[in-house]
């Protein structure tokens, strides 16, 4: 963290080269945040890029409380709503007419293993159910699993990130996993479970 | 009664399970599991439903380093060009072409403004005697005519401040044998 202090401190002073540290340590989650809103490969490269650019505009601005990671999450969270609200209907509709077509370039991809073909399609076929299920919640519900389950942030960073009371992240967080496993039902195993005792 | 338990477990399930609970809540919670099928159940349901989620937004190894290099050289790219930008003089910029879209409407107005006030005061040629009596804080208008020239004079009521407009009529004249005599001051 102190790391980051001293990258933010010296992206204050025009230095792209710390910038491009921060860049470096965060973009991924950054692009994971927007791709889990999205499902969208190259939309959450768009919006990834344009949440570490408006970052870096506004980095003198930047006070320091609460953590770079927190500040970026929140900036790419606001450019990733916006977008949706311009842009979701029509991708949606896209996504719906050209399923053949969004087959080739799906964005969720299961680890290779070419020794299993038939294995490796009914993970992608899982990972799509998946998708869809968590694009299918409702946007502030999404928001709250994907940074819990995917980012791994705790219940005060997501709180302090969307600006909301702790107690509403553990309602929604709820909500969302109880809807998820509606949907997930038949690919949890009841077996094993039992079998846990 | 283990039913009412049971719901106020599960209510707490999902905070257990993320390791966000007090130690002593998580320990009661702990020995509840213990002994009751129907929670466990539900816990391992979350936990097959979290792993299930971490899998569907897992890419390739490949996918996922051409995706990040992809973006880390996109924003490098998009800070030069930032920084470019701002290196630019202003009006090459927002600001520039700001002004010079007002500038092209608020020109020609003003020309089609002075224009219209030209003509109007050429046809209809107002007289320029005392115009108006100024009452505190308005200014006094009054004016002279002459052959050739109109002076106008503006006194404000607060200051002698006193602004004179020399208006010239340019028009030539004919002279005894009516030839034209081009206007000299």
């Amino acid at each position: 963290m102190s790391e980051d202090l001293e990258w933010v401190r010296r992206s204050q002073d025009g230095d792209q080269e710390a910038f491009s540290e921060l860049v470096r340590k965060y973009q991924k989650r950054v692009y994971y945040l927007a791709y889990g809103m999205t499902g969208n490969r190259e939309d959450a490269l768009d919006i990834a890029q344009e949440a570490f650019l408006k970052a870096f505009r506004s980095m003198k601005g930047f006070q320091g409380g609460g953590g770079f990671y927190t500040w970026i999450y929140r900036i790419t969270y606001n450019q990733t709503i916006d977008f949706m609200r311009k842009e979701w209907r029509k991708k949606k509709l896209e996504y719906q007419d050209n399923q053949d077509l969004t087959e080739k370039e799906s964005p969720i991809m299961a680890v290779p293993s070419a020794s299993n073909p038939g294995q490796d399609m009914a993970q992608k076929e899982l990972n799509r159910v998946i998708m869809d299920a968590v694009q299918s919640l409702p946007e502030q519900h999404r928001s709250v699993i994907l940074l819990r389950e995917i980012e791994g942030l705790s219940y005060d960073e997501i709180a302090e990130m969307l600006r909301i009371r702790k107690g509403t992240v553990m309602s929604r967080l709820h909500y969302a996993r109880q809807e998820l496993q509606k949907v997930l039902m038949p690919y949890i195993k009841e077996g094993e479970i039992r079998e846990k005792k | 009664m283990k039913k009412n338990r049971c719901s106020k477990i599960l209510e707490w399930i999902g905070p257990y399970a993320d390791g966000e609970l007090s130690p002593s809540r998580s320990a009661m919670i702990g020995e509840h599991l213990k002994d009751c099928l129907s929670c466990r159940t539900a816990l391992e349901r979350l936990r097959q439903t979290q792993e299930l989620i971490r899998q569907g937004f897992a890419f390739s190894t490949v996918e996922e380093k051409s995706d990040l290099e992809a973006l880390h050289s996109r924003v490098k790219h998009g800070i030069r060009l930032q920084e470019a930008e701002s290196k630019e003089p202003w009006w090459s910029g927002d600001l520039g072409s700001l002004l010079f879209r007002w500038a092209r409407i608020l020109v020609p107005s003003a020309v089609a403004a002075a224009l219209v006030a030209g003509i109007f005061f050429k046809v209809y040629n107002p007289p320029l005697s005392v115009i108006k009596t100024a009452g505190k804080n308005e200014c006094i208008i009054d004016s002279i005519e002459g052959a050739n020239s109109t002076v106008l004079l503006f006194k404000t009521h607060d200051s002698d401040m006193t602004v004179i407009w020399l208006s010239v009529d340019i028009e030539p004249y004919k002279d005894a044998s009516n030839s034209w005599i081009p206007y000299s001051a």
